[in-house]
């Protein structure tokens, strides 16, 4: 659960079957969440940062559907502000994952030598820390808030991305088809786009939508970890920090229900579609 | 095989060193200094100064660099700004509340998904197969801090049955009541891996049920019972083995975030404290000790690995 | 009816006389780095020894009044110039060693030095001389009269050990208090023991007693519940306090403290350098909702840099009712509207969760005048170096604790940058009387000052807030200084 940057081994079977209605059940959560992230940026049901005096701890009513937090901020609209923070970091995150790890792995894979030696290396050095911990360190460097946790994530998924491009760069180089193209006098960069960026592009695309799962769960946890997102900003994660203590004392549950929900059903949605791409994309998984 | 032992032992110091420089770059990049958060609001030019000379943070960062990486060669992990003794002695003191944790989630775990992941693969397809996929993506999915939440909502804050937050002063001279103050957070990372776990234990067992020698088997006339626990446990449970070492890692992890949620002072709460504090030496400890951990145990997994699997061949 | 009084006064004697003996742990939210008040900066030395272990001349009661400690009586020359103590005989250090002059010579001769190390040399500047006529009597001579002398002679600060020990105090303190400090156990708590030759053969009551760190709020609560500990000294939080009153195992002390929750502004530079702007700032902000909606009741709405918990205070929190009309009138008049809004950045600190909910709910208030309050938090190092230090902002809130510190607005490099040769005037007349009584008017008059220029928005006075367990008795009620003191707490038999 918290390994939340790293990603499971790809593992060889989907659990669900081969007709992979994973990736449907998945791509509808999806798809759900970023409508009604979108939806709310362009017709909100509330302000999420007006507060309601007097009307703080609210349960759901047909006012307030899930009900009111510590300032009595309408929790839906709330909810949603928060959807849009986690798909916004979540995709800068895994896009700098992505595309960072993937240019790394190709070079060291297709260059070799030295250079992968110490590529590898570098790789290994940066696995061997916890990702979170890193992340809180980045966090830490960048100062609190949504742009450190996307760097932060973003770089902490580098090894998975770069580990599964240059495994897929070995594989492809040995293929008869790039020996000929090189016999055949093209160039390096043309080769790497050409032929090996499209075989390595499955597993890449899996990668990311499981990576984009992950990302979700680490920005809840930086946020809760009060060195995300910070206010006035919706967060999922700082809702939860914020809620603890109310819990805890017994006020209300549902400031601390609906954000945790939100999240699961997020990331169940994205490990889902990852599940799913990966017996549609992944040759390697074909059984 | 003694040659690769060494020539892996010595990547796996390299790989710690790389890390722990990493650490040392990167909190040298945090911003605002320890000294400013222990004199606050009370800062006096005078005083800062003396305190940050007294500190040693008036040396260059190589020298740095270089009498703290003398000290982590001889086993001294540097004197805290934050609290004035030893990292070393912190971090071990917070160890005795993590790592406990940290076992007894991975006992939870393992009693959990073990029969689990037999029972899916058995009847792989089934009802409880569908079931045990189930309890592994929603381990996937929610948020161990939440689940942690909920748990104080429902056993502390309702039910009253266990205390939310916090260790007893008495600490393990009172092992009983020591566990009741552990007995959410585990079952709340316990709970978490288990389901990871469930499905790693029935894809190996599945893989070596399609396996050659465990069809000869069956053809044999051997009950499923016995092709199942005789032939197939014992193999699947290799690369379950290697999972179970990895998971100690993830597990120590899980802690750092489920020890705030129980406000319990562990490995997690320093890191943070240090962090906060701008506390550098008490960051790049505990930063070391957890990577030292995970290398470890990466290294003893991979060892093991080989020393089992009489397929895996040395180069 | 005196002899009925007598009477009472003798069974309430009795009563806690029966209640003598037993051991008191006491949960702290953190850990000094060192138990040395003259050379680190902590108020948490001050919660575990003010008074229970080390002792001045003089020291501040539950009331904030200056009232007699190792001093028996002291008299002030007519001009103000010379302070005569006497001080208490018979007064023995933990290490055995009888309490004199001499003591109290070495030191404030080091305390006024600013190079001994000592942390506020400032404190003791007017002081000439510091000299013992007797061993019993110690003569102070001032440069020019002080008012604020004796309170700063009853600061921890100014607390007395034997003469020469210094290093071993960072450890080890040793005073004259009615419990000797008896070991710090890192990370863990800090234990007191009864010290049998206090010079008030009273006092007292407890064996034993104990602070705890505990970092986490709702640890301490936990705690508190598992019979772990039998007090939270102060900061619970107002929910936690809301859920132990409905506890019949528990009471919960509510009271003032010195901290001023103050939201400051940058007077020196645009928006507000304009008092207009400053001004709307006031009539924007709802206090009684703030109150009741952060503080879910608990806490004291003030006006100005004073809190309830101290002697001569005045409540400004009248002066401008919540009116975001007539805000956006004012701010209509410095040139803002609804086509050019008031807009800057109110920097809120990460690690004061309070602060950072009041500043949110502000926020929400200021738009409904209008005004837009863009959020942003930093961490605490870049608050003390940006913020505080360099000046660097336009509004931020923080809680200021420090007790009687209304001087600090003379300072016109402080972070609020406010300058005021008026209230600096007024301040010398408040300090360089010799007269008390207009001192205190003196006082109230720079209250108000402060008010009227909308210096900053003083939200209100953070409320303390302990929980006891039903039996512990004799709990300060109000915090006028910072202090756990449990020199007369008992537990009820």
């Amino acid at each position: 659960m918290d390994n939340t940057l790293s990603v499971p081994a790809p593992k060889r079977r989907s659990s669900l079957g081969k007709l992979s209605p994973s990736f449907r059940v998945g791509g509808v959560i999806v798809l759900l969440v970023v409508l009604a992230a979108l939806a709310s940026l362009a017709r909100p049901l509330q302000d999420p940062n007006r507060a309601n005096f007097g009307k703080q701890f609210a349960p759901p009513s047909a006012e307030f559907w899930l009900g009111t937090d510590q300032l009595g901020r309408d929790l839906a609209s709330r909810l949603l502000a928060g959807a849009h923070n986690a798909l916004y970091v979540g995709l800068i995150a895994v896009g700098i994952g992505l595309v960072l790890g993937s240019l790394l792995g190709i070079l060291a894979g297709y260059l070799g030598g030295w250079l992968d030696q110490i590529v590898m290396l570098g790789l290994e050095a940066l696995y061997a820390l916890p990702a979170l911990l890193l992340a809180l360190l980045l966090a830490a460097v960048f100062g609190p808030g949504a742009f450190s946790s996307m760097v932060a994530i973003g770089v902490a998924a580098v090894p998975a991305f770069a580990r599964l491009a240059r495994a897929g760069v070995l594989a492809v180089k040995a293929q008869p088809y790039v020996e000929a193209a090189q016999a055949l006098g093209a160039t390096s960069s043309r080769i790497m786009f050409r032929h090996v960026l499209p075989n390595i592009l499955g597993p890449l695309i899996v990668q990311a939508s499981l990576a984009f799962a992950g990302a979700i769960l680490a920005e809840a946890a930086l946020s809760y970890l009060g060195l995300g997102t910070q206010p006035p900003t919706a967060s999922w994660g700082r809702m939860l920090r914020e809620a603890q203590s109310y819990l805890a004392a017994g006020l209300s549950p549902y400031p601390s229900i609906w954000p945790g929900l939100a999240i699961a059903l997020t990331v169940l949605g994205f490990n889902l579609m990852g599940d799913g791409l990966r017996d549609r994309l992944d040759p390697r998984a074909k059984t | 095989m003694w040659t690769y032992t060494f020539r892996r032992l010595g990547l796996a110091i390299l790989t710690l060193w790389l890390a722990s420089t990493l650490v040392f770059m990167v909190v040298l990049f945090i911003p605002g200094d320890p000294v400013a958060t222990i004199l606050g609001m009370d800062a006096n030019p005078d005083v800062a100064e003396k305190l940050r000379h007294d500190l040693g943070l008036d040396r260059p960062p190589l020298e740095r660099y270089f009498s703290w990486l003398a000290g982590v060669a001889t086993g001294d992990l540097g004197t805290s700004i934050r609290y004035g003794i030893s990292v070393g002695g912190l971090i071990l003191k917070s160890l005795t509340l993590t790592l406990p944790i940290v076992l007894l989630s991975l006992m939870l775990a393992t009693v959990i998904a073990v029969p689990l992941g037999i029972l899916a693969a058995r009847r792989a397809g089934g009802a409880l197969d569908f079931a045990a996929s189930l309890f592994a993506l929603l381990g996937l999915a929610l948020p161990s801090f939440w689940v942690g939440l909920m748990f104080i909502y429902l056993f502390a804050v309702n039910l009253g049955w266990l205390p939310s937050n916090g260790f007893p002063q008495k600490g393990w001279a009172d092992p009983l009541n020591a566990l009741k103050y552990l007995a959410l957070p585990v079952l709340t990372i316990g709970l978490a891996r288990s389901a990871l776990l469930t499905r790693m234990v029935r894809g190996s067992l599945l893989e070596v049920l399609s396996q050659d020698y465990v069809r000869t088997a069956r053809g044999k006339g051997l009950s499923e019972r016995v092709v199942v626990n005789k032939h197939a446990l014992k193999n699947a449970a290799l690369p379950v083995v290697t999972v179970l070492g990895l998971e100690f890692a993830q597990l120590l992890i899980a802690a750092v975030v489920v020890e705030q949620v129980f406000g319990l002072p562990g490995l997690g709460s320093l890191a943070l404290t240090g962090i906060q504090a701008r506390d550098y030496p008490l960051v790049q400890g505990v930063v070391l000790v957890l990577a030292m951990f995970i290398v470890a145990l990466n290294l003893v997994v991979d060892l093991l690995y080989g020393y089992l699997d009489p397929r895996v061949s040395y180069g | 009816m005196r002899k009925l009084w007598l009477a009472a006064l003798v069974l309430m004697g009795l009563a806690v006389a029966q209640n003598r003996g037993g051991s008191l742990t006491v949960a702290i939210l953190a850990e000094p780095p060192a138990l040395d008040p003259t050379t680190t900066a902590s108020a948490e030395i001050a919660r575990i020894l003010y008074d229970n272990v080390l002792q001045g001349l003089v020291k501040l009661n539950a009331k904030g009044e200056i009232v007699p400690a190792l001093a028996e009586s002291w008299r002030a020359s007519a001009s103000g110039l010379t302070y005569t103590f006497s001080l208490r005989k018979n007064v023995k250090f933990h290490d055995g060693s009888s309490f004199t002059a001499e003591d109290v010579v070495f030191k404030f001769n080091r305390a006024k030095d600013p190079k001994s190390g000592h942390r506020h040399p400032e404190y003791y500047r007017d002081i000439t001389t510091v000299s013992a006529r007797d061993p019993y009597t110690v003569v102070f001579t001032l440069k020019q009269p002080n008012q604020d002398f004796l309170f700063n002679l009853a600061a921890i600060e100014s607390t007395i050990g034997p003469k020469g020990r210094l290093d071993q105090q960072k450890t080890q303190p040793i005073g004259t208090g009615p419990f000797k400090f008896a070991a710090w156990d890192r990370g863990v708590g800090v234990r007191l023991e009864r010290f049998d030759g206090y010079y008030d053969p009273r006092l007292p009551y407890l064996d034993k007693v104990t602070f705890r760190f505990l970092p986490d709020p709702n640890a301490q609560i936990a705690a508190l519940k598992a019979g772990d500990i039998d007090a939270i000294g102060y900061g619970v939080t107002p929910e936690n306090a809301l859920a132990l009153q409905k506890d019949a195992n528990f009471k919960v002390v509510q009271g003032t403290s010195t901290a001023e929750i103050t939201v400051g502004m940058n007077n020196s530079k645009p928006p507000f350098n304009d008092i207009r702007v400053r001004k709307a700032m006031q009539y924007a902000v709802n206090r009684d909702e703030l109150l009741q909606s952060v503080m879910l009741g608990f806490g004291t709405k003030i006006g100005s840099h004073r809190s309830p918990a101290e002697t001569c205070y005045e409540d400004q929190s009248g002066m401008y009712k919540y009116d975001p009309e007539q805000a956006k009138k004012l701010l209509a008049e410095a040139g803002y509207g609804p086509g050019n809004p008031l807009k800057f950045t109110f920097s809120l600190a990460a690690p004061y969760p309070y602060e950072k909910r009041i500043g949110e709910a502000m926020a929400a208030q200021f738009e409904r005048a209008g005004i837009q309050a863009k959020l942003e938090v930093v961490e605490w190092s870049t608050w003390i170096n940006r913020i505080f230090l360099g000046g660097d902002y336009q509004m931020t809130i923080i809680g200021h604790s420090e007790p009687n510190d209304i001087g600090v607005y003379t300072n016109p490099k402080y972070y609020f940058k406010y300058n005021s040769p008026e209230f600096n005037k007024l301040f010398t007349q408040y300090l360089r009387t010799n007269d008390p009584k207009k001192a205190c008017e003196t006082m109230k008059q720079l209250q108000r000052k402060l008010a009227e220029d909308a210096v900053n928005i003083w939200v209100l006075n953070g409320p303390f807030i302990a929980a006891l367990k039903k039996n512990v008795m004799g709990w300060w009620p109000n915090q006028p200084t910072p202090s756990m003191n449990v020199t007369e707490v008992y537990l009820a038999k």
